[in-house]
């Protein structure tokens, strides 16, 4: 599909791959540019550590601290990410079940997870950037959906939106350990024809190596 | 020396031709016996007629007794042989050539398909019609021999006949088998034709089905690596997240 010599030798500008904006995670804000503040409601990393007190657990690939799934789910979810894995190399996975008060903002919430909880063992900066958390809130039926710095800027927002929607049906029935295989299908869907997107642009360009 | 020996050949094959020219062929008789001159009691020969035409009416088998006043030096077998030949019958026939107060006749000759055919060997052919000699020289008078002679001949040529019907029938079975065995065969190999065929088949249609498989189970992906957008001072991921409230607590 691609040459790995290339896209592992080189780094190339995230702007070039990027299918969508960004935004503040506490007022939903497009951003223009990378900020450490928000210029609309002064949101910062560093906030949300007095937000949500105290160190999230390090970030596992399953972590079902709800109680979602059954062992039989988790263990179909596993094979899941595990093909998922062999197909993606470069991308991990972590989804998270907890339960939250309502009020709780679950875009905040899963921004201080993924970017406060320590590295487990094995795992470097990098596989964390290439990590994609998918925070499931059972008693409210949220779902939050995170890529790190490394996917961001392959996927857009309205694509996660599709893939996240796409658990509804799922959902709604008690099928939850089946609404997150539906999600992992669609995000599969979707990282393939990104990879074919982003090889693409690199096969038809060399100028835009930063 | 040379003309001498062609002076000889040429007595021999005028000798020849002229022994063979002192026999002239009598005329095909209506019947079955041909007495031109007269020269068998009258009762006698009604009854061979009669006998030899059952024989050729019941059992198909021509025999023909020719009687005749003098064959002029020529063998009887000979005369026997040529009138059958001119005469015959090409499936199955018999000539018996009769000649009163000669003592090497009644002679004999048979022929025809089913004798030449079946009977490929010539001497079997040839120890019958010795057998029958000896059966014939048996009888004391001339009647009698002739009688003995239609007997026998009639027999033998019933024995090929039946044989040759034998024959003929396990020839036909014979070859409905080896029909069959090809048929069977033939469907045998059809068979194993169209199986093949379909084998073939599904594995042009399984082949590249597998090649294919094989291929997206071992297709790796990969993503270049890019420089990151960092923001809001986080270390891994800035913030650009979905969320979604599947169930509404109106719905």
């Amino acid at each position: 599909m691609s040459d790995p010599s290339i896209v592992a030798t080189k780094t190339f500008s995230a702007k070039r791959f990027a299918r969508g904006a960004m935004f503040c995670p506490s007022c939903t804000l497009r951003l223009e540019e990378s900020v450490n503040v928000c210029p609309s409601c002064g949101f910062t990393g560093a906030q949300t550590m007095q937000m949500y007190q105290g160190t999230p657990p390090p970030m596992m690939e399953m972590m079902d601290l709800a109680g979602v799934w059954t062992d039989d789910e988790k263990n179909e979810i596993q094979k899941k990410i595990n093909k998922f894995r062999s197909l993606f190399p470069q991308v991990h996975w972590s989804i998270l079940s907890v339960v939250l008060p309502p009020q709780t903002d679950i875009r905040t919430f899963a921004f201080w997870v993924f970017n406060a909880s320590p590295l487990s063992e094995g795992q470097t900066a990098e596989t964390r950037q290439w990590t994609i958390f998918l925070l499931v809130e059972p008693d409210n039926h949220r779902i939050a959906v995170l890529p790190g710095y490394g996917v961001e800027p392959f996927l857009s927002d309205d694509q996660w939106q599709k893939a996240v929607w796409g658990m509804k049906k799922s959902w709604h029935e008690k099928s939850r350990g089946e609404a997150v295989l539906k999600f992992l299908n669609s995000a599969r869907i979707g990282l393939i024809e990104a990879s074919k997107r982003a090889n693409y642009i690199i096969s038809t360009s060399s100028s835009f190596i930063s | 020396m040379n003309y001498f020996y062609l002076t000889i050949f040429w007595i021999i094959t005028i000798f020849a031709q002229a022994q063979d020219s002192n026999f002239g062929l009598p005329d095909r008789p209506l019947g079955q016996v041909s007495d031109h001159k007269k020269l068998l009691p009258t009762s006698k020969r009604d009854a061979w007629e009669e006998e030899l035409t059952r024989l050729l009416e019941n059992d198909k088998i021509n025999i023909k007794l020719v009687v005749l006043p003098s064959l002029y030096g020529t063998p009887p077998d000979f005369v026997a042989k040529k009138i059958g030949e001119a005469w015959g019958d090409k499936d199955l026939q018999g000539v018996i050539v009769y000649v009163p107060r000669q003592s090497n006749t009644p002679a004999f000759w048979m022929g025809g398909t089913k004798t030449t055919d079946f009977n490929q060997d010539p001497r079997r052919k040839n120890d019958m019609l010795i057998r029958m000699q000896k059966r014939v020289s048996g009888e004391l008078t001339e009647t009698d021999k002739v009688q003995a002679a239609i007997t026998e001949l009639g027999d033998t040529l019933r024995i090929f006949k039946s044989v040759w019907q034998q024959y003929t029938i396990m020839k036909d079975a014979a070859q409905k088998d080896a029909y069959n065995r090809y048929v069977e065969r033939r469907k045998k190999s059809r068979i194993f034709e169209i199986i093949a065929y379909a084998l073939g088949g599904l594995c042009l249609i399984l082949i590249p089905s597998l090649i294919i498989l094989w291929r997206q189970r071992t297709k790796v992906c990969y993503f270049p690596a890019t420089s990151a957008r960092r923001r809001f001072g986080a270390p891994y991921a800035g913030g650009n997240s979905v969320a979604i409230t599947l169930i509404t607590r109106q719905s």
